[in-house]
């Protein structure tokens, strides 16, 4: 969602501002459970079987969407 | 057709709920356990080789260094390839060979040569708990990546990719991300 609506300055402030509402030793679980699914989505078949090429895109999304994730969490102090 | 999804009972949310919290309790150990360099990692963009293009796999037929020395001019050495052509040592106990490459001419080549198998190996597993020969993990894509010239003209990635292509591969591991660190200071 974050990679979807990466021109949305309303959606990413709201966003930001549930972020830092949170404590920081479950800001870091945010952290890892994000970077986490990404690693989970290369082991997954549907993803990474042959014929899975037309994910391409899907991936890439998800990455674009956990680097906006990370520079969120920077900008909330954790 | 599948059967519509049950609603958990009251006793089976609970045991769900207690296996979270566990699983939970055990990352955060293990965050507490690899100390700062496990802040380092997870602020990391992982790279996982088979998204990065077309991933095929060629059974070696030659040691390693034969196969990274044909390939020296076409190829960019990636993850474990990389790190034992910069520092001599590298991250897995398995003889397998990453790279990237711009066309799968390369590894028709050096299957002529009888350097690597003619056919394709149909296992893409990056890292197999089973046994099976060596292998090319060739990613061939439409261009290299950034790269640096390390040893005898050997282009290998850059350390900050080295860095996302470990955590893609392996994911949070404290102590080959240490190795990586301790070898890129030198």
């Amino acid at each position: 969602m974050l990679a979807e609506r990466s021109g949305d300055a309303r959606f990413e402030a709201e966003v930001t501002r549930l972020l830092a509402s949170v404590d920081p030793l479950r800001l870091e679980d945010v952290r890892a459970a994000a970077q986490d699914a990404l690693i989970a989505l290369a082991n997954d078949p549907l993803f990474s079987d042959a014929g899975a090429e037309g994910y391409a895109p899907t991936r890439r999304q998800i990455e674009a969407g956990l680097a906006r994730l990370q520079s969120i969490l920077e900008l909330v102090g954790a | 057709m599948p059967e519509p999804r049950r609603a958990l009972r009251a006793e089976e949310r609970l045991a769900e709920l207690r296996r979270a919290k566990a699983k939970r309790r055990t990352e955060r150990l293990q965050r507490e356990l690899a100390g700062p360099a496990w802040h380092r990692m997870v602020r990391l963009v992982p790279i996982s080789l088979r998204f990065e293009g077309a991933l095929t796999a060629r059974a070696l037929r030659a040691d390693r260094a034969a196969i990274t020395d044909a390939l020296r001019d076409d190829a960019v050495f990636a993850l474990d390839t990389a790190m034992r052509l910069s520092h001599g040592y590298g991250f897995f106990a398995n003889d397998d060979v990453q790279a990237y490459l711009t066309s799968p001419a390369p590894l028709d080549r050096l299957a002529s040569a009888g350097l690597l198998s003619a056919e394709p190996h149909p296992d893409l597993t990056l890292l197999r708990p089973w046994p099976g020969p060596p292998r090319l993990l060739a990613c061939v894509a439409s261009e290299l990546p950034a790269c640096r010239v390390v040893g005898a003209g050997y282009r290998v990635v850059t350390p900050e990719r080295l860095a996302r292509e470990l955590v893609g591969a392996v994911g949070r591991r404290a102590d080959l991300f240490a190795l990586f660190e301790r070898a890129e200071r030198g």
